[in-house]
């Protein structure tokens, strides 16, 4: 596969990044639908989403872990699973997307739109979360260890097995 | 706009692929079941458009910026990370 040219990245190997496929898109970018996974040293620990369709379409993406202020509980429902090809024992990641909130200049995460990777199918969904407890633009903190005062919080993914949404 | 007049149970059908029923009807609510294949997103609008805001600034975010944030939280915590 050929080498790919993105503008905030450089050139890019797709032999060194994950593939993931979104057969809906993000939000808003429903045209794009391959994308990799990739991972540089000096972002880490941002990673980086970039569509192969237009290399210079790339979102930065965090773990949840560095944003949230409580418990991050997640539920996806039966069309979550259809489009993630779910199965038992599959590892889920989760991830959200983060930018710089141009009014205070702080990086943030959107918990209301994470990403929801499969990583054994390969397939990913942006999902929504309704909850008022988590904002779209949650500024990051420095993390501690696990345990201490402002700790980290769980991601948990719950399942559940009828449509709702 | 196409506006119908739909009793509880009732359906409405939108093309061959997406079905609409009228599930429940409660004070102001109304409660609805979506059949639609895969490839169409279903969402509350409120939030679907909050969150398309919220993917086009992301779009646009400052690689250089960011690269910047990342070596202040390497050099805060150079061995540890949130997954371990």
């Amino acid at each position: 596969m050929a080498k790919i040219r993105c503008r905030e990245l450089g050139e890019i190997d797709p032999r060194d990044a994950e593939q993931v496929e979104m057969p809906e898109g993000l939000i808003g970018f429903e045209r794009h639908h391959s994308f990799l996974l990739c991972e540089h040293e000096e972002y880490e620990p941002f990673r980086w989403l970039v569509s192969m369709a237009d290399p210079d379409l790339a979102f930065a993406l965090a773990d949840p872990g560095y944003f949230v202020r409580e418990a991050y509980h997640l539920t996806l429902n039966e069309m979550d699973m259809d489009l993630l090809d779910l199965k038992e024992g599959d590892p889920l990641e989760v991830l959200v997307i983060v930018s710089i909130d141009e009014k205070t200049g702080w990086v943030v995460g959107d918990l209301k739109g994470p990403i929801i990777v499969n990583r054994r199918s390969g397939l990913a969904r942006q999902i929504l979360v309704y909850s008022a407890r988590h904002s779209a633009r949650q500024p990051m903190r420095l993390m501690k260890e696990p345990g201490e005062e402002g700790g980290r919080f769980e991601t948990t993914v719950r399942i559940v097995d009828r449509r709702v949404a | 706009m196409l506006i119908l007049t739909r009793k509880l149970g009732e359906n409405i059908r939108i093309g061959e692929r997406i079905r609409i029923v009228i599930l429940d009807i409660k004070g102001g609510q109304v409660k609805l079941g979506i059949d639609a294949p895969p490839d169409v997103a279903v969402h509350r609008e409120e939030i679907y458009e909050r969150i398309r805001e919220e993917n086009r600034r992301a779009a646009n975010v400052s690689s250089r910026t960011l690269r910047e944030a990342a070596q202040i939280i390497q050099k805060s915590r150079p061995t540890q990370k949130p997954s371990d």
